[in-house]
């Protein structure tokens, strides 16, 4: 590892920085592309993972077209997928409904709120808050971004796979996941315009149309999947991806003296490393559903590595005076973050893998002796127990779950105290909220379960620890409402969408008390409820927590101001429409309405939430209209905006002592830090703010290292 | 006599409730849940209300300097965690109560319960009944092409092959093909033949037909898969329990009401001016359902239909209405309002009710035709179904009137 020449002993004192990087003057690869900088390594994860946000976003008005309007056809995509001979018209068939909702989940889940939580504030805010130069291991955080580029890639060609992407929903429930591959040939369009809700009479014959679907199945050949075809746009995608992976590596490790020579050289290996590698990838991933499974499983590599060095880089390099219990939240709950990180993702990969291997035929994890699909005996060993994948799987992702929205607690904290101009309250009590969210995050995973046929005992154990994990939950909330008590509130696009985070998390963890509760959750278990449930947190809270987050450091990280009327048009629409959206989705699911579910007018039960389905689209479709300022405003900005001053919102954190954007090394000088991070409203200065530097003769006499 | 159709107005009116509940141990579920609904939204409005509070009183004003300077204040903060603690204990012992009680039906007697074996595959349930015996028997095995000796097979069927012991001597893809008929064929359930408490099972045309159950008396469903997970989840009961290959769920319960009962408590009568204003409201989806008994109705391969009686009429076929479709409010072959249609065969009064049967969902994602997975159940009055499930069976034995059913996804 380059090691940078910083100071790991805090106490060494006061170290010329600038120094240690004038060296370090790099080309252009280094510099723009293939940099270890945190700052742009953030930047890019940045950029990523909105790239990534606008396709899930895209998939899921997908998603909400079908269940608004079944029989339309579908704009654009429907002409495009009939010339393609993918869809035999217009309309969304069911196969492409499935791999919809299954993307939709999957890319905003693993490629855009972790990385962007994670990612992008855990490198950008990590060494600025803490007064570092750079990351513990500047080289391994460039390669945890590049090696997730490859991840990404292998997810976008996933659509291009013959049978479509995954389509067995983002938790890949097996034996689904083992079968899956053919979804996208069903001859799903013939079925749905044939097939009829059983009769009220006794009825036990099939239809036509069910007969032909059984027929046209019947015809498979089931050695023809081992093809591995990809189409060109999936493998120049690939290509490209890890070419740039291994020109990373290249980029570091080949020193042949000569700069010719190690731009030759490097680039050969770099091309013969990505064709290789390519193959492989083409052979594992030889449809959506592996491509999936390898994907993720990559996307774990590249999060470990970067937790690794979270941790070593908040452990190790904090700068003189910066003691543990005077990092911001934001810094706290990325380290925690980090440890969570650390310990479930492992295990994730090793589900990935085992599903991996049952779905190349290989093994049987995950499936059960003597199943029968389609009345086809299925050649086996057996012997093994789906509910294990289910164990396994929300083992990471019910901690995964706490990934995605504590980073976003820590950053709301900052931005709350600074906009409120006041101390965060309750400091220490915050932190042990989070130790205690994470903590109890690991043993309330089979709340997922509960309905899944494992022991009901076992249900009540996990009903017991998943009530207990809404306490710290609301000493968070309690935390954040003394917050805002007796402030002085400046409010900035930042303030009011990281107030709108404190509101929609009450409503996501309120709801999530019904689906804790193991009796309620039978009636609302895999329903609309939990979807509402799910993006109350994940949109409501962790997607406006990013908004705050982006308005909040743009100036920071681009040094320029954004434009703040276009900030609250966009915070306003998005906040209207967002709760139009989901809100209904509660109704939908004490009605029992189950999500996943392409045809929901089938059931007599549903049929009446036709007329709610479709306002609920237009609300959907509107709030995707509703970021187009937001996208005006990110790129106007950039070319346009007034340039930000060092410390445009008067905080006191040591970020923004620094130039914006900060130079390379961040600090002119190590910072020396004498106060915790929310001196806001002190009576010691005469400003509402006191900086965390900043040394009042008499008062800090003795700084505490 | 005016011809009567049965129609039933699904929803009259936006429904934003739990669905109906005919379950016993249905209704303290629903307390639960109409518990926790108002708890959280105490919680909810005085939280919003507070934030909303703040926000306004403690904006920025130019006569104030600077904000309160307060680090926060441990008493305050221990209430709010410990009155949160002591509320989620006291729900989790609550929930643990209604829990077993729905789950492990302490206050059943298992032994005596009648017994139902439901079976989830891509995307049908089968039902078995365990007839006159009261027991079922052993399903969901399957021989596998490694197999010593053949599998068993029902009485009068023959399915061996004199010169081979079993699927383990032939060739491994003619041994496949050779199971994949006789599971295809004969034994789509895997049923043991070999197994005395399932000898007198009503199994054969289990094929998605409708679960039926008695009223009042608990009733043990045993819940299996062939393929992949599936969700037995009844919304008008209360019972949702995932069907897991190669495991067995088990769920009791005891229904409330028949369905005759919830035909007769719903039934109206609606003139057709009626019916047109409740078709005219976007709202309301009407479907219908047809007496098969009525003279007018005629069977097609989809189920029934009424249809002009004068073919003449119409060029491109002479559906009026089909049993189950929506109703439009326009006849879209001829043009003309549905109601008008109806009046010219004669139909004066519509009598309108709640569907037989309720649904059952599958509510976990199972592959391409997960969102038409659905069956139905039906509650009979007990005699009803003792007199049906309970006696021996009047269909001959001999070729089973399965259908072989095939999932779907793939298989590859």
């Amino acid at each position: 590892m380059t090691a940078i020449s910083h100071p790991i002993d805090p106490a060494a004192g006061a170290h010329e920085l600038g120094d240690a990087h004038a060296p370090h003057e790099a080309g252009f690869l280094k510099t723009y592309l293939f940099s270890t900088d945190h700052k742009t390594i953030g930047i890019q994860f940045l950029m990523v993972g909105l790239l990534f946000f606008v396709i899930g976003g895209l998939l899921a008005l997908l998603v909400r077209w079908r269940l608004g309007w079944p029989e339309a056809p579908v704009p654009i995509l429907g002409a495009y997928m009939e010339r393609a001979g993918a869809w035999s018209g217009r309309t969304m068939p069911d196969d492409f409904y499935n791999a919809a909702f299954t993307m939709h989940a999957s890319l905003m889940i693993f490629f855009v709120v972790i990385p962007i939580l994670v990612g992008v504030y855990g490198n950008y805010l990590i060494p600025l808050k803490i007064g570092a130069a750079d990351m513990a291991f500047p080289f391994l955080n460039g390669a945890a971004f590049w090696l997730a580029i490859p991840a990404g890639a292998i997810m976008v060609a996933s659509f291009f796979l013959p049978g479509g992407p995954a389509s067995a929903g983002w938790t890949s429930y097996p034996p689904l996941s083992r079968l899956e591959q053919h979804a996208g040939r069903w001859v799903a369009a013939e079925a749905a315009t044939s097939a009829q809700p059983p009769p009220v009479t006794l009825n036990e014959k099939l239809d036509d149309g069910w007969q032909r679907a059984i027929q046209a199945l019947r015809i498979q050949d089931p050695a023809s999947h081992r093809q591995g075809v990809w189409s060109p746009t999936a493998l120049v995608v690939n290509f490209v991806s890890l070419f740039l992976l291994f020109g990373y590596l290249c980029c570091y490790r080949v020193r042949l003296g000569l700069l010719f020579l190690n731009f030759a050289v490097g680039m050969l290996l770099a091309g013969l490393g990505a064709v290789l590698v390519l193959k492989g990838i083409q052979y594992v991933a030889f449809d959506g559903q592996s491509a999936w499974f390898l994907s993720l499983t990559i996307l774990g590599f590249s999060s470990i590595m970067g937790a690794v060095n979270y941790l070593t880089t908040i452990t190790k390099l904090r700068c003189p005076g910066m003691t543990m219990f005077r990092l911001p939240l934001s810094v706290w709950s990325l380290f925690i973050t980090s440890i969570l990180v650390l310990l479930a993702t492992p295990v994730l990969a090793a589900t990935l893998t085992m599903n991996l291997l049952d779905h190349n035929g290989l093994t049987c994890f995950f499936l059960a002796t003597g199943r029968v699909v389609s009345n086809q005996i299925q050649n086996e060993s057996g012997g093994g127990y789906p509910l294990l994948h289910q164990h396994l799987f929300w083992f990471y992702s019910h901690p995964a779950v706490y990934i995605m929205i504590l980073p976003a607690m820590g950053m709301v904290s900052d931005i709350l105290a600074v906009g409120a101009r006041k101390p965060v309250f309750g400091y220490r009590p915050m932190i042990y909220a989070l130790t205690g969210i994470a903590f109890l995050g690991f043993i309330v995973w089979a709340h997922h379960m509960f309905q899944s046929g494992m022991n009901p005992t076992l249900g009540t154990t996990f009903a017991i620890s998943t009530m207990f994990i809404a306490v710290p939950s609301a000493i968070k909330v309690f935390n954040w409402m003394g917050t805002l008590w007796g402030g002085n509130i400046r409010y900035t696009a930042a303030m009011w969408n990281a107030i709108a985070f404190v509101a929609m998390f009450v409503i996501g963890g309120l709801s999530g008390i019904f689906m804790a509760s193991t009796a309620v959750d039978v009636h609302v278990h895999g329903g609309y409820f939990i979807v509402a449930h799910i993006h109350y947190v994940l949109f409501g809270a962790s997607t406006f927590g990013i908004f705050a987050a982006i308005y909040f450091w743009y100036p920071k990280m681009f040094g320029r101001m954004m434009n703040e009327r276009l900030g609250l048009i966009h915070f306003v629409l998005s906040f209207i429409f967002f709760n139009l959206t989901f809100f209904t989705m509660h109704i939908l699911g004490i009605g029992g309405m189950h999500r996943r579910v392409a045809d929901f007018r089938n059931y007599a039960t549903f049929a009446h939430f036709d007329s709610m389905n479709k306002f609920i689209s237009v609300s959907a479709f509107l709030l995707g209209l509703a970021q187009i300022p937001f996208v005006l405003n990110f790129i106007g900005s950039w070319i346009w905006g007034p340039k930000a001053p060092n410390n445009p919102w008067e905080a006191t954190t040591l970020e923004w002592e620094t130039s914006s954007p900060p130079p390379h090394g961040n600090f002119a000088k190590v910072p020396v830090v004498h106060h915790g991070p929310y001196e806001y409203s002190s009576p010691l200065v005469e400003e509402d703010y006191l900086c965390q530097t900043r040394w009042i003769p008499g008062v800090d006499d003795h700084p505490t290292h | 006599m005016p011809l009567q159709l049965h129609l039933y107005p699904l929803a009259i009116g936006w429904d934003w409730w739990l669905p109906p509940n005919y379950a016993v141990h249905g209704r303290a579920i629903d307390q639960l849940f109409i518990a926790i609904f108002w708890l959280t939204m105490v919680i909810f409005v005085g939280v919003e209300a507070g934030l909303i509070y703040f926000m306004v009183k403690y904006r920025r004003r130019p006569d104030r300097q600077k904000a309160i300077y307060s680090h926060g204040n441990t008493r305050l903060e221990m209430i709010w965690t410990i009155v949160p603690a002591i509320i989620l204990i006291y729900l989790a012992l609550v929930t643990k109560g209604v829990w077993e009680n729905y789950r492990y039906a302490p206050n059943v007697d298992h032994e005596k319960a009648p017994k139902i074996l439901v079976i989830g595959q891509q995307f049908i349930w089968n039902v078995v009944y365990p007839g006159p015996d009261k027991k079922l028997g052993r399903y969901l095995i399957y021989p596998r092409p490694t197999d010593l000796k053949w599998p068993t097979v029902p009485e009068g069927r023959s399915f061996s092959f004199p010169t081979v012991p079993g699927p383990a001597y032939l060739k491994e893809a003619e041994a496949i093909r050779v199971l994949n008929k006789y599971v295809d064929e004969i034994n789509p359930l895997g049923k043991d033949f070999s197994d005395t408490a399932g000898k007198d099972d009503d199994w054969q045309s289990a094929l998605n037909r409708p679960l039926e159950i008695p009223k009042g008396e608990p009733v043990e469903i045993n819940i299996g898969s062939k393929d992949v997970i599936h969700d037995f989840y009844l919304p008008n009961f209360r019972v949702r329990l995932d069907a897991v290959p190669g495991m067995r769920g088990v769920i009791y319960l005891t229904a409330t009401t028949s369905s005759t009962e919830l035909e007769k408590q719903s039934r109206r009568e609606y003139s057709l001016a009626e019916m047109e204003t409740l078709l005219k409201d976007p709202k309301n989806e009407m479907r219908i359902a047809i007496d098969a008994s009525s003279p007018h109705a005629e069977q097609d391969a989809n189920g029934f239909l009424y249809k002009y009686p004068d073919k003449s009429k119409k060029k491109r076929g002479a559906t009026i209405i089909r049993e189950h479709a929506v109703i439009p409010l326009v006849d879209e072959d001829t043009g003309k309002p549905i109601v008008q249609e109806l009046r010219e065969i004669g139909v004066e009064n519509v009598v309108a009710y709640a569907p037989k049967y309720w649904d059952i969902v599958c509510a976990e994602l199972c592959g391409v035709g997960h969102s038409k997975m659905k069956g139905s159940i039906i509650v009979l009055e007990r005699d009803e179904y003792e007199k049906k499930y309970g006696t021996p069976a009047t269909t001959a034995a001999g070729a089973p009137s399965i259908v072989a059913v095939a999932g779907t996804t793939t298989q590859k």
